[in-house]
């Protein structure tokens, strides 16, 4: 695999083997809360453990723990036989689809504090993601606050599926602290705050909750565009993970159309909304969703318009490719550098 | 008010349009409250004067909670010289619409509460108002016009006693919903419609809008119409996942299903996806044995309007091939405010093979209309 030699990979998941590993973090109140209530596994169900989706051939430790709880296993597939020379590591447990926000808080840190010391510090290589109780901002800012002096996090961790649009100011104050540390936020798939999965309610199979992440994802964008998050943060960066991008185009053609006709309402965008998409807001590479004819894809980069959105990942463990590979099409070698690694650097400060 | 200048696109000015054109989405509108009363069966003008058309939302402009400028969305120039609402008056919408742009059919969506009043007898009641108040006004008035038949769709049994009631009445090619259903379209108790409307031969039309259950992007609502309007995008993809995904098209194989004004470029990233983790996800359907793409392009039909402004005009052409030519219909949307007109909406020249297409013959398959006499083919 060597044309990922030194690649970022900027979406990798670990998983808490078992909640009890996160107990040495809590509070006693905390710990004595966990146990009482028969210590309730806050492991999400984006992605149903046992469905192909939720783990590549290989991926799953032979003990049976969960994918991405192994440390050596996922050190080996992810950076040393690629050659990737940095992960980005974001953990999904659930604190953050709780509603008890004192609990939340008090899980949230307990994983920050377990990736810290447990992946963060054994290897470099590793770079972390700070999650956020974001039911309660105060407690998300003094959470930032508590974990931006450790350099080795380079990111703050919200979700697709909020309570509210993300663009609303309930949540400015996570982007005001996030700003001054040089933080970007990555918006993961994943969440669910109550709202319906889809535009129209709640999907039947999950097949329609995996393929409807993107229109989550386009709500989304609009909302962080539209309510002026990047005129107040002008330099906040954003980064959609899992989110597809081949999107994209017919979003930024269909926003900038309205915003020429609806932009009374919305007069602090001094700009067409897709040139603050193209500053602000980045994304992974998993999963592609790109089409099978090679030509149309080429065609949907060029849509994009620019080589500075896209950040290398595989997403690992979920399996969202075969043969084809993590980057399943061809791009000019500048273009290339700039997606396996250079865009990520321009985008996260690692140290 | 931002002091941004925006540039004039380079629109082609492509003069007249030679060819026949079959407008999928005009709006029409009653003329006057008095005039509803008049078509709507005398049981339920209490109910109408007392209660009216309660939907989801608290307020109760139209439209709620998102308002349109310009009269409700309509373009002011569209003002009839008679004095009657935009959108009302038969004989100005001939003049201003169907004579000048050469339209051989229209299809009539009528702009109205129906189907989104939460009342489903009263819905029943306005939709066989609109539905005939449409027939005796505006299809006897003149044989270009066609029309979706409004139906109270939340309530299957009385939707499908409405398009049984009309199904001798060819020129009703389409049972007409609004994108936010109260369950995703493909669920079971919308089937007993799709029945119906196969067995008569018409079409399911999806028109943007409708009063919302739900906010549009699974995390709560948007604050901003720009946003809401943009979303519509967003609400049709959960649409078509929901038809794929509960095998509609495998129960009922000669339904096709048109999203009115929508959009269109967002259908290719959809199939993609979908077509892409099909091998992953098809486990838990196991009646579906299509690819995801291969059903869509067979029953799934999109109109142009709000059509695409890509950055770059040749972009237009791509992103119509990505979709599938023969998806593609044309229309208006007249008298709403962003109204596309067949002269000036395509960015760049559409080579004529493409351009019949999308203009007449997509349609004309679509809705089985035959040429007209006189009419250049």
């Amino acid at each position: 695999m060597s044309r990922f030699k030194g690649a970022i990979d900027c979406d990798v998941h670990i998983a808490v083997p078992a909640v009890q590993v996160l107990y040495r973090y809590l509070s006693p109140y905390w710990k004595q809360f966990m146990i009482d209530c028969n210590n309730p596994s806050l492991e999400p169900n984006y992605y149903p453990p046992k469905t192909d989706l939720a783990a590549r051939p290989g991926s799953r430790p032979a003990d049976g723990k969960l994918p991405g709880s192994d440390f050596d296993l996922l050190r080996k597939q992810v950076l040393d036989e690629p050659g990737a020379t940095g992960a980005i590591l974001s953990c999904l447990y659930g604190a953050q689809v709780v509603r008890n926000d004192g609990w939340a808080a008090a899980i949230s840190g307990a994983v920050n504090d377990w990736m810290a010391d447990e992946w963060l510090a054994r290897d470099p290589r590793f770079y972390g993601s700070i999650m956020v109780p974001w039911q309660n901002i105060e407690m998300s800012v003094a959470e930032i606050e508590r974990c931006a002096s450790n350099k080795r996090f380079v990111q703050i961790l919200l979700l697709a599926r909020s309570e509210l649009p993300l663009g609303r100011p309930f949540f400015w104050p996570i982007y005001e602290a996030a700003q001054r540390h040089n933080l970007p936020i990555m918006v993961h798939a994943g969440g669910g705050m109550g709202n319906p999965n889809m535009s129209v309610g709640w999907n039947y199979y999950y097949a329609e909750d995996y393929l409807s992440v993107p229109q989550n994802f386009q709500a989304q964008l609009v909302s962080l565009v539209a309510e002026g998050v990047f005129n107040k943060f002008p330099s906040l960066k954003v980064v959609f993970a899992e989110s597809g991008f081949t999107w994209l185009p017919a979003l930024m053609w269909r926003l900038d159309k309205n915003w020429k006709g609806l932009r009374r309402e919305v007069p602090w965008l001094q700009r067409r909304p897709s040139d603050y998409i193209k500053e602000h807001v980045r994304f992974t590479l998993q999963p592609t969703d790109e089409p099978a004819n090679k030509r149309h894809m080429a065609e949907i980069l060029e849509q994009i318009g620019s080589d500075d959105l896209l950040l290398y990942s595989t997403d690992y463990p979920h399996w969202q490719y075969d043969e084809e590979g993590p980057l399943p099409f061809e791009l000019p070698a500048e273009a290339e550098a700039k997606i396996l690694r250079g865009n990520a650097e321009r985008t996260f400060t690692f140290s | 008010m931002s002091q941004v200048t925006l540039e004039r696109p380079r629109a082609a000015r492509h003069g007249k349009v030679q060819m026949p054109i079959v407008d999928g989405d005009l709006h029409h509108y009653f003329p006057s409250d008095d005039v509803i009363l008049k078509f709507l069966d005398p049981r339920w003008h209490d109910h109408h004067k007392k209660y009216g058309a309660r939907g989801y939302q608290p307020t109760k402009f139209p439209t709620s909670p998102y308002p349109r400028s310009a009269g409700g969305g309509r373009r002011r120039d569209a003002a009839p010289p008679s004095g009657l609402p935009i959108g009302s008056d038969v004989d100005f919408f001939i003049e201003q619409v169907i004579e000048p742009l050469n339209i051989e059919y229209g299809v009539l969506n009528l702009s109205s509460a129906a189907g989104t009043c939460l009342h489903s007898g009263y819905d029943a009641a306005f939709a066989r108002a609109a539905n005939t108040f449409t027939r005796d006004m505006w299809l006897n008035r003149d044989d270009r016009f066609r029309a979706s038949i409004c139906i109270p769709y939340e309530d299957a049994d009385l939707a499908v006693a409405e398009i049984e009631h009309w199904k001798e009445d060819r020129r009703f090619v389409q049972c007409y919903f609004r994108a936010r259903t109260a369950q995703p379209i493909g669920r079971k108790q919308y089937w007993p419609i799709f029945e119906a409307a196969e067995r008569s031969g018409i079409t399911i039309g999806m028109h943007l809008g409708g009063l919302s259950a739900f906010p549009i992007g699974g995390s709560g609502w948007p604050s901003y119409y720009v946003e809401d309007h943009t979303l519509n995008a967003v609400n049709l993809q959960s649409q078509v996942l929901s038809l794929i995904c509960e095998g509609v098209f495998d129960r009922f194989p000669k339904l096709k299903f048109v999203a009115i004004e929508c959009g269109v470029s967002w259908l290719a990233p959809l199939m993609w996806r979908m077509d892409k983790q099909w091998k992953r996800l098809r486990s838990e359907m196991p009646n579906l044995t299509r690819l995801p793409s291969e059903v869509i392009r067979e029953h799934i039909r999109l109109t142009t309007q709000p059509m695409e402004e890509p950055h770059k005009p040749e972009q237009l052409l791509q992103a119509i091939e990505h979709v599938g030519e023969d998806a593609i219909m044309f229309s208006t949307d007249y008298p709403h405010w962003d109204f596309d007109n067949p002269e000036r909406a395509f960015q760049i020249e559409l080579p004529a093979p493409l351009k019949k297409k999308i203009l007449h013959e997509n349609a004309r398959k679509v809705w089985k209309l035959s040429p007209r006499s006189g009419s250049r083919a």
